[in-house]
């Protein structure tokens, strides 16, 4: 379990997926990926969470094999599954929409950046994806 | 001791009356005596007092940033204050744009193609409106469901056709158990209930022709009105997935299949059920399962006709990142009830594989239909026509929301009205 006041004073970037996406949540995994590379770059740091749009199925093990698969295993990157409820709320607060048709979840593209404060710093989506303005 | 004797001896000579003066002396030098202690106990503590304030003055000055870290926390507080009102007012914000607990969001899917054939009619070329579809689900409480389809589709006469395509309620007990009530997608196989709408999600151009809606030429009971209990099942190393249903019997009315939205007249019912395995750590991404359904299907031009359709299927479905990989496979054994011949028996499947590529996904898809012809059931669909078709297309990602598609297919009637022709077809679809 993460508590998300012991992330206070980090910079943090959010997104939403779920691990049986093979579309959209790749491009999100390859975004982030090269945010983390340019954070090294530079010699700073962040965590990032990934926060499931499925809680119904991505339980610890699916994301353990997730992280794996995709060679996502930094201790920095935390892959977190809540509540149906939570996870509505969450979305709703950080604007990320998303609904279900079948086994189907439609989502967008989209990278929250909060900065030390947990302040909405910047966003990426499928409409503006240039990741360094989330630095 | 001394001293605590000496008081004790005076006090209790004093008691008895006698020799009271030699007593009163000899307190008066026990008070310089204990005045004397006091002193000297005083000057002990003060020099106490001394050594701790110098000790404090010494920890103080050790910790200088005391004051910085008072007011750090002060400020913490005070941001703390500032990021809660800025969530509160990102909710708000989000409310009021339609995505709270105030409003409906509004979604759906809609598409448009062109070709030297249209995806559902090979009598038609050109550009084509493909379909608008309003998909409603309104969030109502903590275990009930709702969701609503609205599709607008233009025929073959270019006249718009709105369609309630899905009207259920239900209630959900649990992940392992919901039930709902009303119009839905017939859990049969896999790619009904999967992809049955929003060309944007599926991989291909277009459904597999059996498998078209009723009223495009689909020889299958895509959609029933009725009641369906779903759910899944998580065990150790994957998870069982389940559908029962049951509903209103269809009707052929005018060469398709007719869900019976309204209800029917003569009782009759489909019902069946659908059992799937979707692995876990081994073959992740792999779902196998079988489906099977009967329902007693009436004529609507012959009274009485009515033909009690067996379906039994079995279907895969494997998608990584890396592949889609799709099958199905349905036999038919169906008795014409009025003359009690014997059964007849149809088949129809379709193997499809396509592969993720960076830029593109490519597929190719093989699909078959073998149809009795003597059998009332396909005999009486306007598209009741044994076939296959061969496809190969290719389907561009422009964004997360949209997609562009090719497909070219060769497709021949084999039976009735033999024909062969072949498609090249472009399709624009979208999602919201």
């Amino acid at each position: 379990m993460l508590e998300l006041q012991e992330l206070r004073g980090q910079r943090i970037f959010v997104t939403m997926a779920y691990s049986s996406c093979h579309r959209v949540c790749p491009m999100t995994m390859e975004r982030l990926t090269e945010l983390q590379q340019a954070l090294d770059a530079r010699g700073l740091s962040a965590e990032f969470l990934v926060v499931s749009y499925d809680p119904g199925n991505d339980d610890p093990r699916a994301w353990r094999r997730y992280r794996t698969d995709h060679q996502l295993l930094r201790d920095n990157w935390h892959f977190l599954s809540g509540t149906p409820a939570d996870t509505e709320r969450l979305a709703r607060v950080l604007g990320f929409d998303f609904w279900r048709d079948g086994e189907h979840v439609m989502h967008d593209f989209r990278i929250v950046a909060l900065d030390v404060d947990g302040a909405q710093h910047a966003v990426i989506d499928s409409a503006h994806d240039n990741w360094q303005d989330l630095l | 001791m001394r001293r605590q004797w000496r008081i004790a001896a005076a006090w209790t000579l004093c008691a008895i009356g006698t020799q009271c003066m030699a007593a009163t002396a000899v307190a008066a030098e026990s008070q310089d005596d204990r005045v004397t202690a006091l002193e000297e106990k005083l000057n002990r503590s003060l020099k106490l007092i001394e050594q701790l304030a110098a000790r404090v003055r010494e920890l103080e000055a050790q910790r200088a940033p005391t004051p910085a870290v008072a007011e750090s926390s002060q400020q913490s507080q005070q941001r703390l204050e500032s990021v809660e009102q800025q969530l509160t007012q990102l909710v708000d914000a989000s409310a009021a744009r339609g995505g709270g607990g105030t409003g409906v969001p509004l979604h759906g899917f809609a598409d448009v193609g062109i070709g030297n054939h249209t995806a559902d009619e090979p009598g038609l070329k050109g550009a084509n409106v493909g379909a608008l579809d309003i998909f409603l689900n309104p969030q109502l409480g903590e275990h009930t469901r709702s969701l609503f389809e609205l599709t607008f589709e233009v025929d073959e006469e270019g006249q718009v056709a709105p369609d309630l395509e899905r009207a259920q309620l239900g209630y959900q007990f649990s992940d392992a158990a919901t039930v709902w009530i009303g119009r839905f997608h017939t859990p049969f196989g896999y790619y009904n209930t999967a992809f049955h709408h929003g060309q944007e999600i599926a991989t291909s151009l277009r459904r597999p022709r059996f498998l078209l809606f009723e009223d495009q030429g689909g020889v299958m009971p895509n959609h029933t009105v009725g009641a369906w209990l779903t759910g899944a099942e998580r065990l150790a190393d994957g998870k069982v997935t389940y559908d029962l249903f049951l509903g209103n019997g269809q009707a052929i009315s005018g060469g398709s299949i007719d869900p019976r939205s309204g209800g029917v007249s003569h009782g009759s019912t489909i019902y069946g059920g659908n059992f799937g395995y979707v692995f876990g750590e081994t073959l992740n991404g792999l779902k196998l399962g079988v489906s099977a359904f009967r329902s007693r299907i009436s004529d609507d031009e012959q009274m009485g006709r009515i033909t009690q359709v067996d379906n039994a299927g079995v279907y895969f479905a494997y998608d990584t990142d890396r592949f889609e990989y799709l099958g199905e496979y349905y036999r038919f054994n169906d008795r014409n009830l009025a003359d009690g011949s014997p059964a007849h028996r149809s088949n129809a499947g379709f193997l499809q594989l396509g592969w993720r590529l960076p830029l593109a996904t490519p597929y190719v898809r093989y699909e078959r239909a073998a149809l009795d012809q003597s059998d009332n059931y396909f005999a009486l669909q306007t598209s009741g026509v044994s076939y296959y078709r061969a496809a190969l297309g290719l389907r561009f990602d422009l964004d997360v929301k949209s997609a562009l598609k090719f497909e070219i297919a060769r497709t021949k009637n084999t039976d009735r009205l033999i024909d062969q022709w072949t498609d090249a077809m472009l399709d624009y679809a979208i999602r919201f």
